[in-house]
């Protein structure tokens, strides 16, 4: 397992992906971040979003943007990881190295959570500097001092790990390349979001299914919401978010093992 | 000479191997012995069944029926197959990669160092290219760097499809003093092709698959005895030349400017020549054509015959 994972690390850094990801999610998330700061000190008769709660909850979901509206970096590449492997059919030398593809999964999903996490750092870090560069430009408290904002900070870069494994679930699970894509930037991009908003216009009974979308609870994870700060949907406990991410990580994973890994290599 | 701290060749075993892609059949009960200490040719025109051959060898193909054993075991429960077995099936890379990466990424299961990285790269002859990015690779190059990573955990057995595919005919030659080095040293080497010419100098046995069945195994040299060989011959007389040779059996044919014995060798034709007393101007012994008489045995003109490669065994095989 030790070799499979030092394996698929060396894989990940030996091409340029990772860090022109690192640093658009940095740039992506604080040029977001810096804008939605500058929107939550305007009221909203001039055009601005003042946000519900008051400053640590808007400086809370401004830190925490990434997990909002950067997942898809963790998670793209998280696919890609797999369907790289099928794309350009090296898949071969990787399981002649490594006969045993639950170990090829499970070291692609470790070493995917640390990328995830590694992006998630690149997109908070943005939306940090950025955000609380705008709040302080508006003559607003950034609350840097509260240690709650920093738990959502760093639960946003877990929430984003669980992402990158998230990918790699899926991308086991549809390893054609384009089709994975597709499918992932429809679902999140698209489809997810209106089914959460219209879910929770529907009322309660549908609102409680549109908690348990990744997105949903990715959110939940970190205790921070775009949606909910717009007063779009309540959230999942904290625990129970990352218990959800975790179960459509290991879920996908499980059934991409089953069904797609299972067949011949040819 | 085997070199002391040369790891040991295994044989590789297939019985009854047999796998089915939905209507075809495209490997059909093959049993094949694939010895050390030589170089092994699978051979067999494209969509054979070579490949398929080697995904069931390597893990990669469950197979319907029978199995492919490297020494007694299965690959997928050798631990740590890259020390054991060395195979390239396909020159696939990542197009991003650079080549010291790509094996790098190999270097984890096969426990080799940097240095040895390095060392495979020079043994290639892709020092210079170590650095440089895999997508802007010919196919030559990329033979060569799957070469590499085939010899990275020093295997003393070597699966390697098509290897030749894309070599120019300078890096065929250099190939092939590479893989007769490496079965001398007592490795077991098996190469597939779908041109014997390109492998007709490096193998010791040759193994040919048509349609998936086995159809051909033996020494190279005993299929070159299955060539049809002939006598080019000219003299005086030539009809009584005719009528000695109907007499023995033999068959003499008119051939573009000149007429050819088949059936016997040279020094056959000379000796009944003299025995007649006739007199012979020209006595030829025309090389056996071994590619095409590895197009008709494929193809079920010649029937080939399947033995026990331990049959064509020699010193080279006892060494290991």
């Amino acid at each position: 397992m030790r070799a499979a994972l030092v394996s698929e690390f060396r894989k990940t850094v030996s091409t340029p992906l990772w860090w022109v990801l690192g640093l658009t999610a940095f740039g992506y998330m604080a040029m977001t971040a810096g804008l939605l700061g500058f929107a939550t000190t305007m009221p909203v008769e001039q055009g601005g979003m003042e946000m519900t709660g008051g400053g640590v909850d808007v400086a809370r979901s401004l830190y925490s943007l990434p997990v909002s509206l950067g997942y898809v970096f963790p998670l793209v590449t998280g696919a890609l990881a797999v369907t790289t492997e099928f794309r350009h059919r090296t898949l071969t030398a990787t399981l002649l190295a490594e006969p045993n593809r639950t170990t090829v999964i499970a070291s692609k999903l470790v070493v995917q959570g640390g990328v995830g996490a590694f992006l998630g750092l690149c997109g908070v870090a943005g939306a940090m500097v950025a955000a609380a560069g705008a709040l302080v430009i508006a003559g607003e408290p950034t609350m840097l001092g509260e240690p709650s904002v920093w738990g959502t900070a760093a639960l946003a870069v877990v929430a984003l790990a669980l992402w990158g494994m998230v990918g790699v679930g899926f991308g086991a699970l549809v390893p054609n390349q384009v089709a994975s894509i597709v499918l992932i930037l429809a679902f999140t991009q698209l489809i997810e979001p209106l089914l959460r908003i219209g879910l929770a216009l529907l009322g309660d009974g549908f609102a409680q299914v549109g908690l348990y979308f990744p997105g949903a609870a990715a959110e939940a994870l970190s205790g921070a919401s775009l949606y909910s700060s717009i007063g779009a949907a309540e959230l999942l406990p904290q625990w129970a978010g990352g218990v959800v991410m975790t179960a459509y990580a290991l879920g996908f994973a499980l059934l991409g093992r089953l069904l797609t890994f299972r067949r011949d290599v040819t | 000479m085997p070199t002391p701290n040369t790891p040991p060749g295994m044989p590789i075993r297939f019985r009854g191997l047999t796998k089915t892609f939905g209507p075809v059949r495209a490997v059909d009960g093959v049993d094949l012995d694939v010895l050390p200490g030589r170089v092994t040719g699978l051979l067999g025109p494209n969509g054979s069944g070579k490949t398929t051959m080697l995904r069931m060898l390597l893990g990669l193909v469950r197979p319907d029926a029978g199995s492919a054993m490297i020494g007694d075991r299965p690959y997928v429960s050798i631990p740590r197959p890259g020390t054991v077995v060395g195979a390239s099936l396909e020159a696939s890379f990542h197009p991003g990669r650079k080549a010291v990466d790509h094996l790098l990424t190999l270097a984890p299961a096969i426990g080799a160092s940097r240095a040895r990285v390095d060392e495979v790269l020079g043994l290639v002859g892709l020092s210079d290219a170590a650095g440089r990015r895999v997508g802007g690779f010919s196919l030559g190059m990329r033979q060569r760097l799957g070469l590499a990573g085939t010899l990275l955990g020093d295997p003393g057995v070597l699966v390697l499809d098509e290897p030749a595919n894309g070599l120019d005919p300078q890096g065929i030659l250099w190939l092939r003093d590479l893989l007769r080095h490496l079965a001398r040293e007592g490795r077991t080497v098996l190469v597939s092709s779908h041109i014997l010419a390109e492998v007709q100098a490096t193998v010791d046995d040759v193994a040919v698959l048509s349609r998936g069945s086995l159809v051909h195994a033996s020494s190279l040299a005993e299929m070159v005895h299955l060539a049809d060989s002939h006598v080019r011959v000219a003299g005086p007389d030539m009809e009584a030349l005719a009528r000695l040779v109907t007499e023995r059996g033999w068959v003499l044919e008119d051939v573009a400017g000149g007429w050819v014995v088949r059936g016997a060798k040279a020094p056959e034709v000379g000796a009944a020549a003299f025995a007649a007393g006739l007199e012979l101007h020209a006595l030829e012994s025309v090389g056996a054509n071994l590619e095409e008489t590895f197009l008709r045995i494929v193809s079920g003109e010649v029937p080939g015959s399947v033995r026990a490669l331990e049959d064509g065994r020699d010193a080279a095989g006892a060494a290991a």
